[in-house]
């Protein structure tokens, strides 16, 4: 007993009642694991899908404005008003003085990688085949790190030097090529050259494989005559979510149009945002399940301990020092329940993550021991367990001690 | 008023005050205990003998009149300030002992120290001065054992050493041996005694007991809140 007296009071209070602290730790760790386990399920999930959806999509592309067609003001006398306007068909439009741009984006807040790209529609031929392609020339090293595709490589060397392609693995089946054949790509101009194959990709997607053709940036550009210009500029950003927030700060600094991967998968973003609203729902009821639990409990025991509260009160004990002795309470509960908790949820991370697999066998999610996360768990519970224990602490304080001796 | 350990004037004590059932249980009591002094409060039951214990204990506030406690009037201490001169001036006994169960006998004994030890440095070594205590009650084997491991008149004599544990000037007892044996009772009641007469505690004892009243050097009898009697005893 050399702690001090509130400590050592509420230790001992909670050893008493073994069974209803017993009781109450479970439930408060049964509810920091439920939560644990739905953040790394929700993590991994959405990791998974996300990295699906997006697959080979730069997080915000940046492209020259479209173009429109100015109908002449209407309502003067002697200007005809127009009966309607023909939206202008869209050419292959380019970013003019593209370095300086992509200098400027990299600076801001937020963006990790800028990658220019010259891209187009095409035709790949090999012998009788003939496929319409997407043409993709790129700064491959660049590129890289706005897109990850040593992820998706199946085949040969993520590499590109001039005259080589990387080709998604469904064009290649369609062309019967392989690593090191080569094929004609012929663009829409009519300019056409030869590339090998030095890699085969899979971009997670039917439609993307059968499409996407990777050239390093030169040969694109001269197939599509835009010598020294690009089509637009792809981006990466730090926090995929907040890509939304990276590109209006991207508006503001240009003219130029800018769409993110949100704009273009709204569906799965809402659907992703719903998930995350719900969970976090579910996390906040559980919370307040958890804290009702401890306080009723300590309700429970100031009512059960009166006798005893009445008798350190006469042995000179202040209402302060009561009102410490269950909030400690409070406090110790949270964090043994946190502890418990968070290593209940890492079981149950560790054996689901052996159940659930994606569409491709791996695991959904994987078990990452962020101690950081369990330092904030317990810290919460810590800050709950005392918001718990306000209520029972007052009770205890405010008990007339000459009433609670006598009976 | 260094002669004086207790002084009560005109002591009033009026249950649900302001209501219907109001029921005044002390009336215009006076009162005088000396330091050292070994005094017994006897009446029958409900003439207010607890209460007045109570009042004195400064666990409940009087409805009127003062009371002066070692020289300080505490008639208007706030709860803070009563709980600390409680702390600093008086020990307590109960009749039903009152030990904590989920603390050993010697923790029971440091208690009354431990509540203090952040406010101010008197004590010197609590346990074993603990130690000390339940030595002089004679229980220096039970020190690690459970208020459930002992005896009715083995835990009353940790409630004694727990009493005196901070050296208080007065101790209140409430039916010290009410549940208890002739023998232990009269062993009890020697103990008390004894510290009275080494340590110069002053003792206030309220018992229903005759056989102990005898033996007390002063009996103040209390009838339906007031002051029946009061008069020195030569110990038998």
């Amino acid at each position: 007993m050399t702690a001090g007296f509130e400590l050592t009071v509420a230790l001992r209070f909670l050893r008493e009642g073994r069974m209803q602290t017993l009781l109450i730790i479970g439930g408060a760790a049964i509810g920091v694991a439920v939560i644990f386990f739905i953040t790394a399920v929700l993590t991994g999930v959405q990791g998974d899908l996300i990295r699906r959806v997006t697959g080979a999509q730069p997080h915000v592309v940046i492209k020259p404005p479209e173009e429109v067609a100015w109908p002449l003001a209407a309502g003067s006398a002697d200007v005809p008003r127009l009966a309607s306007v023909q939206a202008r068909p869209q050419r292959l439009t380019t970013i003019d003085g593209w370095p300086a741009l992509a200098r400027a984006t990299e600076t801001i807040e937020g963006v990790t990688a800028v990658a220019p790209v010259a891209s187009g529609s095409a035709l790949g031929l090999k012998g009788d085949a003939s496929r319409s392609v997407v043409l993709i020339g790129t700064d491959l090293e660049r590129y890289l790190r706005v897109v990850r595709l040593d992820d998706k490589l199946k085949a040969g060397l993520l590499q590109l030097d001039p005259g080589d392609a990387l080709v998604g693995i469904e064009l290649a089946k369609d062309l019967g090529a392989g690593v090191g054949d080569r094929f004609r790509v012929q663009s829409a101009q009519g300019s056409a050259e030869v590339f090998r194959i030095r890699a085969l990709l899979d971009l997670g997607s039917r439609e993307l494989n059968r499409r996407y053709v990777y050239t390093d940036l030169r040969a694109a550009q001269s197939l599509l005559g835009i010598p020294g210009r690009i089509t637009n500029l792809d981006v990466a950003v730090a926090d995929i979510m907040q890509a939304d927030r990276v590109a209006s700060r991207l508006r503001a600094q240009s003219g130029q149009l800018i769409e993110t991967w949100i704009q273009t998968n709204s569906q799965v973003f809402a659907a992703i945002n719903n998930q995350n609203i719900m969970t976090l729902l579910i996390r906040v009821f559980i919370t307040i399940v958890v804290a009702l639990g401890i306080s009723s409990v300590l309700v429970v025991s100031v009512v059960q301990k009166r006798r005893e509260i009445g008798i350190l009160r006469a042995v000179g004990a202040t209402r302060r020092q009561m009102l410490g002795v269950f909030l400690l309470q409070g406090v110790m509960v949270g964090v043994a329940g946190a502890l418990t908790g968070s290593a209940l949820g890492l079981m149950l991370v560790s054996l689901f993550s052996r159940i659930l697999r994606n569409a491709e066998g791996q695991a959904l999610f994987s078990l990452t021991y962020d101690f950081r996360l369990i330092g904030f768990v317990v810290a919460g519970a810590a800050v709950l367990g005392l918001i718990a224990a306000v209520l029972p602490a007052r009770n205890a304080a405010r008990l007339d001690p000459a009433q609670a001796i006598r009976g | 008023m260094d002669g004086e350990l207790v002084r009560l004037e005109g002591l009033r004590k009026i249950y649900n005050e302001g209501l219907p059932n109001a029921e005044e249980v002390l009336h215009d009591l006076d009162l005088v205990l000396a330091p050292g002094g070994f005094t017994a409060l006897i009446g029958p039951s409900g003439s207010g003998k607890s209460t007045l214990l109570n009042i004195l204990g400064l666990l409940e506030g009087a409805s009127g009149g003062r009371y002066a406690l070692a020289g300080r009037d505490v008639t208007a201490f706030d709860d803070d300030e009563r709980t600390r001169a409680r702390h600093e001036v008086l020990g307590f006994i109960f009749q039903f002992h009152h030990l904590l169960p989920a603390f050993t006998a010697a923790e029971n004994v440091m208690l009354p120290g431990l509540i203090s030890r952040g406010r101010d440095s008197a004590g010197g070594d609590l346990r074993a001065r603990a130690l000390e205590l339940l030595d002089a009650v004679g229980l220096s084997d039970a020190a690690e054992k459970k208020p459930g491991e002992l005896s009715g008149g083995m835990q009353q004599r940790v409630a004694i050493a727990r009493a005196l544990v901070r050296s208080p000037r007065l101790v209140l007892a409430d039916e010290p041996t009410g549940n208890l044996d002739t023998q232990t009772s009269d062993s009890i009641f020697a103990l008390l005694r004894r510290f009275n007469r080494e340590r110069g505690t002053a003792f206030l004892i309220v018992t229903h007991d005759p056989r102990l009243a005898a033996r007390c050097d002063r009996i103040v009898e209390l009838v339906d809140g007031r002051i029946a009697d009061d008069r020195p005893n030569q110990p038998v």
